[in-house]
């Protein structure tokens, strides 16, 4: 087993990322190391799903940013546009399907490596963190009044 | 057999998982948080999360609704004042340890307390005064007592104002 994959094993089982489980926050949906595919909870709107799946890669966590993709775990690949979550500014960028593999908040390692200056970005992966501070960050988003439902479904999508 | 219960109150730096027998009562609950660090006497209090009433220290853990994975905060007061500073206003009220973050935030951005839009709202963050690291809401409230006050001083930021 990898260092890696150690800390991440020790981890999710910390009182912390259990507790996010039992509040039905998240959940683990397989455990496939490097790339366990992780449920994260969404708030109740119309036409849209209870949770959204997340594939993650987490290869040198936790020195290296965990990353994810928002994926359709049916197709095995990433969530169709229309099918993304949608909102705010803040919830449509983080989403967003025109970019990158992975998502554009400041504790996804790509998107830091990919923009100079995000490390003091709010919510930016620090030394200390672990992966229910990735979890906690996506929860909040899809838990915030900003978020509206999915893109399709969302008048002005 | 036992059961896993999330525990919170001052002295824990964040939940804990403690595993008593299914047979136990609320007395050993509180025994068993002195062992793993909370700072409390034998004669804590005890409350299922999102609670306001204190248990019965002879009750048994079925009988208290600490059930599996239930919520549970020790602590020293029944009540904890929540002090919430917003720019250069104040604001003050009662709340029950057990109770989440989540309700103390509702209620500082609520008509009771700063009558902030939802628009301002979802831009703000909570913190301990003073500090820069945003709370997790469903964190106890009396997980962030200091000291022997029965109080938590936090203060409502832009979430712009976050180190990270």
């Amino acid at each position: 087993m990898s260092p890696a994959q150690r800390a991440y094993e020790e981890d999710v089982a910390r009182a912390v990322f259990q507790r996010g489980l039992a509040l039905g926050k998240w959940r683990v949906v397989t455990e496939h190391w490097p790339n366990p595919l992780i449920a994260i909870a969404a708030s109740e709107r119309e036409k849209a799903p209870a949770e959204y799946v997340f594939r993650f890669d987490l290869e040198g966590y936790p020195e290296r940013a965990p990353t994810s993709q928002i994926w359709d775990p049916d197709r095995e690949a990433p969530l169709d546009p229309g099918c993304r979550p949608w909102g705010s500014p803040n919830v449509q960028i983080a989403f967003r399907a025109n970019w990158q593999p992975a998502l554009y908040i400041p504790c996804d390692r790509v998107a830091l490596e990919s923009h100079g200056g995000w490390e003091t970005k709010p919510g930016a992966w620090k030394p200390g963190h672990d992966i229910t501070h990735y979890l906690n960050f996506v929860h909040d988003l899809l838990n915030s009044p900003g978020y509206t439902g999915t893109a399709s479904a969302s008048p002005q999508a | 057999m036992t059961r896993k219960l999330f525990l919170q109150g001052p002295g824990l730096k964040k939940v804990v998982v403690i595993e008593v027998e299914d047979a136990a009562h609320v007395a050993d609950v509180i025994s068993r948080a002195r062992e793993v660090g909370a700072d409390v006497d034998v004669d804590a209090i005890a409350m299922l999360e999102d609670t306001d009433d204190p248990l019965d220290h002879g009750a048994s853990l079925d009988a208290a609704g600490l059930r599996e994975k239930a919520g549970v905060h020790v602590g020293r007061c029944r009540k904890v004042s929540v002090v919430v500073r917003y720019g250069r206003d104040t604001k003050e009220e009662d709340f029950s340890p057990a109770q989440r973050l989540r309700l103390a935030f509702k209620w500082a951005v609520g008509k009771r307390g700063f009558d902030i839009s939802d628009g301002d709202a979802q831009d703000l963050v909570l913190v301990i005064q003073g500090q820069q690291q945003s709370l997790d809401l469903d964190d106890q409230i009396g997980l962030h007592i200091a000291g022997r006050e029965c109080k938590v001083r936090l203060e409502l930021i832009p979430s712009d104002r976050i180190q990270g």
